[in-house]
């Protein structure tokens, strides 16, 4: 059974302008102790997505769907069943590790306030765990940092404050949400290292939000790529690096900087941007930006089909190298 | 270290308020000594009273002679007690002092109390209830105020006295029943703003990715409300309060003046209203310091409430 089971999520915001659709019928698993990376560009609806399982998308959110966490549904469960569950069975560990801490509690406080809620601690014995737990996830000199704010800490050592708040319970589940997209890239690394290193360690799931595929390359099991709110693929991480099948995927990866090829190698870019969607349309979402779009993938919507082990992707020309020769032609 | 430059610029600002208020009153319509002899005074009593009083040297003179008094806490004689402007403003300062910690204390209690409810009921029957409270408590004015509740409470329902001063000592039991009117009406638009102020910060407070953090620990609501949105938001409350205690001393003028409460307020309006010079000197000198000096207590408190402060302040990280 999966550790984490999520069924047609859909996130709907009602906006002055109308509702707009944020998650469109997502649905993917997570076994234990995997790591499972939710990619797309900004405002694809990934974050949304992770943060409505534990409730903690804004009050304009409306939800349906289900995510069974460990035999428990999480949508529409009540704040006191979530509360059991958040920092408890299920840690996030959030972008900007500033704003994610309060600026005027301890960061030594602020991870002992989670010990001291689930596992029902003194200050006294929170505060050696604590201790402890800094240690772990490498912050040097733990005893003098419990009492230091956040503004007193470097980006990274913020961030490793957030890891150590998130793993105190030992929780089954660690949502992180594009951990190190904050942080100078000499310091993404350690943290993604830590990261690894806690999973193999606990034997927890991960459930990384990124934008950035050289921090899924590094880290993850299994990758989900997503477009305005839709999956368009999912696959090994191997799998999805070497035959990426949907030209989304495709074109991600040729948006990575690549060392050498010269002066002339340009990077390439998508053109357009992500559509904001109103209702769910019956088209491939990705059609206005394709290079290959046919007729069909501007008025069909492709369904979820395997496109080989462990791989599967919701295109109507999936793995097709090459803009086809007539435009529509293909079936 | 920023401390003391802290105080030094305080120091300056104060020294600026002395001149503006030394060269504000030489600037009023009427010259002080027609004003002790009268219209019709002698010639020759008038360059005496000039001369016992130092008006006849140059201005700049007069100032450092005034500068001189100051420092050695000689604020002049009254001239219509003829008591020192010292002991006269040192009589009523306890008063309203007294009467101003009661209404904050009071404002505050009720404010952020209020703020918070208005804030977690926002879009509710009760954060609309509570917002209205506060705007209709702003919107009177604290002499009427004063007035129905003197109707109210005193009158109509007679369980509190309608006005006057008991000093503690005399009876301790009337002291705080004579209370109770003037430091409500001082308080409540008072507490209307630390509402405004406080549910303002706290909706915003509730929006932050460190509240969210708080949520996602599986905080209590309480906790989540309580040990995180609060505390930031307290910062701006204590600004706030900072900031209103000048308009505090503006409100005791007004509510002394109703409830004839022997105070700094009532002070102020009997200096002005019997041209006394010397006293309207003292009298404004002195709000200027309690201005300062009150700004400068603020600034101690932020440090206090928000550890951010301390690192500006100078010290190492």
């Amino acid at each position: 059974m999966s550790l984490l089971d999520v069924r047609d999520l859909t996130v709907r915001f009602s906006t002055k302008k109308g509702p707009v659709l944020a998650v469109d019928g997502l649905s993917y698993h997570l076994e234990p102790g995997e790591i499972v990376s939710l990619v797309g560009e900004s405002g694809c609806g990934k974050s949304v997505g992770i943060m409505s399982l534990l409730g903690l998308q804004g009050p304009q959110a409306e939800i349906s769907g289900s995510a069974r966490f460990d035999d428990q549904e999480l949508l529409g469960a009540s704040e006191r069943k979530l509360r059991l569950v958040r920092g408890k069975q299920v840690a996030c560990v959030f972008q900007d590790p500033m704003s994610s801490l309060n600026p005027v509690v301890t960061v030594g406080k602020q991870v002992a306030e989670v010990l001291r809620r689930h596992r029902g601690l003194s200050a006294a014995k929170a505060r050696l765990r604590v201790i402890d737990l800094f240690e772990r996830v490498g912050i040097p000199a733990p005893a003098q940092r419990y009492a230091s704010y956040p503004h007193e800490m470097s980006g990274g050592m913020r961030q490793r404050v957030m890891i150590a708040m998130a793993i105190a319970c030992e929780p089954r589940l660690l949502i992180a949400d594009e951990p190190t997209t904050a942080l100078d890239v000499t310091i993404q690394a350690g943290i993604l290292e830590l990261l690894k290193e806690l999973r193999d360690g606990t034997g927890m799931a991960v459930l990384l939000v990124t934008h950035d595929l050289g921090v899924v390359a590094d880290i993850a099991d299994r990758v989900i790529v997503m477009y305005a709110g839709r999956k368009v693929e999912e696959a090994e991480v191997r799998a999805l690096f070497n035959d990426p099948q949907h030209q989304y995927t495709r074109r991600l990866l040729e948006a990575i900087p690549q060392r050498g090829g010269g002066r002339d190698r340009r990077l390439h870019g998508i053109p357009g941007t992500v559509p904001t969607l109103r209702d769910s349309p019956d088209a491939c979402t990705f059609s206005e930006r394709c290079a290959i779009a046919s007729e069909r993938c501007h008025t069909a919507r492709p369904g979820f089909a395997e496109a080989g082990p462990g791989q599967a992707v919701s295109c109507w020309h999936p793995g097709a190298q090459t803009a086809p020769a007539v435009k529509g032609a293909v079936r | 270290m920023r401390f003391l430059a802290r105080a030094g610029s305080a120091l300056i600002t104060l020294l600026i308020a002395v001149a503006v208020v030394f060269l504000g009153v030489r600037a009023l319509p009427g010259d002080p000594a027609v004003a002790l002899v009268g219209q019709e005074g002698d010639p020759a009593a008038l360059e005496a009273v000039r001369q016992q009083y130092g008006l006849d040297l140059p201005i700049t003179v007069q100032f450092v002679k005034y500068l001189e008094q100051i420092v050695t806490g000689n604020l002049g004689t009254s001239v219509r007690t003829g008591m020192p402007v010292s002991e006269v403003i040192a009589g009523a300062i306890p008063v309203t002092l007294e009467l101003a910690v009661v209404a904050i204390s009071v404002a505050v209690a009720i404010g952020v109390t209020t703020g918070v409810i208005a804030a977690l009921g926002r879009g509710k029957a009760t954060g609309w209830l509570v917002s209205v409270g506060a705007l209709i408590g702003l919107s009177i004015p604290a002499f009427w105020l004063g007035i129905m509740a003197i109707l109210v409470f005193a009158i109509m329902i007679p369980i509190l006295p309608a006005s006057g001063f008991v000093p503690i000592d005399v009876d301790p039991v009337a002291h705080v029943t004579h209370l109770v009117l003037p430091a409500l009406v001082l308080g409540s638009a008072f507490a209307a703003v630390i509402m405004r102020q406080t549910r303002a910060a706290m909706l915003e407070a509730l929006t932050t990715d460190y509240v969210r953090t708080a949520i996602a620990k599986g905080l209590s609501r309480r906790q989540v409300v309580v040990k995180h949105a609060l505390r930031n938001s307290l910062v701006v409350v204590a600004t706030v309060v900072g900031l209103q205690l000048g308009t505090l001393i503006a409100g005791a003028v007004v509510t002394e003046q109703v409830f004839v409460i022997p105070g700094f307020g009532k002070l102020m309006i009997d200096a002005v209203t019997t041209r006394d010079y010397p006293l309207i000197q003292g009298v404004v000198l002195i709000t200027a310091t309690a201005y300062i000096v009150i700004n400068l207590l603020t600034d101690l408190l932020y440090s206090l409430l928000d550890p951010r402060m301390r690192i500006m302040s100078g010290g190492s990280a």
